[in-house]
């Protein structure tokens, strides 16, 4: 195997090499002291990394843990969240079917629901004015009423 | 040193109990990942605090069986950049006074090791000016690999990027941090 680029080092050190290629470098790193070298600088640099980190570790300020647990219990859901709770369907459907109910009941007081159901009421003048007319001895008069039965089999234009 | 990525299952369908899980198994962990990325207690403390907040609102969205310190992970990293956009202005590449050693409301540093004593009074202070003089996204790319040991597919979740871009970041940060270090630590011994 050649020389690997520190890239590749970096990449072994951090265990994220495909297996083959890590086995690669390890066998090459037994037997090449200047890779190896280079290898324990960059293993160096992560050491001194972690120490650090390890040397400045603290414990959450127990305050803050407090604040937390506060701010939480005043925390309201945000808008977004009520609209997102609204739209459950343990939410949703109970009031999509009140809706539906109040819009079924509320048009049908005024007027909705008699107009597309049941017969139309019928006007009693118009049978008497029709019968006023069959009865009437001149029918034809000027004046007279003419019968709906007359009066619907004539043309357009109203001469028979 | 990285906190155990184990999976987090809610052992309860309650939101505030949720949280309370959340807090004590990953509170620290947390809390040091804000610390490192900002770099001063009291930025440490609004991330963490809007971190599991965000937490407590998002919950019902956590699949249970995930890694929870990835999730929380992503969360502060997108936090920490919002408001670097918000204060449109660099990190700050002067210690912070509260990186010495003292008492911070009871929180103090836990070296407690003799190596890791060794290295905080001979090392510390070139690796903190060091790492505050990389980019934020160098920082952030150095801190999960090396300090939190999260693998390259992890880190390219939390940081939303592909693995070739932790990789190539990961490498020049490396390159630039190992210069730095170098320089730092030669200063200090003139």
């Amino acid at each position: 195997m050649t020389h690997p680029p520190t890239e590749l080092l970096i990449d072994y050190l951090h265990g994220q090499l495909a297996p083959d290629e890590d086995a690669a470098i390890h066998a090459h790193l037994a037997e090449c002291p200047t890779c190896r070298e280079q290898h324990d600088a960059e293993l160096h640099l992560s050491e001194l990394l972690r120490a650090h980190a390890r040397a400045q570790e603290r414990e959450m300020p127990p305050q803050l843990a407090a604040q937390i647990r506060a701010a939480a219990a005043q925390r309201r859901p945000a808008q977004w969240q009520w609209f997102s709770l609204a739209l459950r369907p343990i939410v949703a459907f109970p009031v999509a079917a009140a809706a539906a109910l109040a819009i079924y009941f509320g048009f049908g007081a005024h007027g909705l629901h008699a107009r597309s159901a049941g017969p139309a009421t019928i006007d009693a003048t118009y049978y008497l004015e029709d019968h006023l007319s069959l009865a009437n001895s001149a029918a034809f008069a000027e004046g007279a009423v003419m019968p709906a039965v007359v009066a619907t089999e004539q043309t357009g234009d109203g001469q028979p | 040193m990285a906190a155990p990525r184990k999976p987090f299952e809610p052992a309860t369908p309650d939101q505030t109990a949720f949280l309370e899980r959340a807090l004590d198994q990953y509170g620290k962990a947390t809390y040091n990942f804000a610390y490192r990325l900002t770099g001063n207690e009291a930025d440490a403390r609004d991330l963490t605090q809007d971190a599991f907040i965000r937490v407590y609102r998002a919950w019902r969205s956590f699949k249970p069986g995930t890694s929870f310190l990835s999730w929380i992970y992503r969360i502060v990293t997108n936090l920490h950049r919002d408001e670097l956009r918000r204060r449109k202005g660099r990190y700050q590449e002067e210690l912070p006074d509260d990186n010495e050693h003292q008492e911070y409301n009871g929180a103090r540093p836990l070296a407690t090791q003799p190596i890791d004593e060794y290295v905080e009074s001979q090392f510390s202070e070139p690796v903190s000016k060091a790492l505050a003089a990389l980019s934020e996204e160098q920082r952030q790319i150095v801190l999960l690999a090396d300090i939190e040991e999260c693998s390259y597919q992890e880190i390219a979740d939390i940081a939303g990027c592909s693995v070739g871009t932790v990789r190539s970041r990961l490498h020049r940060a490396r390159g630039q941090l190992r210069k730095l270090v170098n320089r730092y630590m030669s200063a200090s011994k003139t």
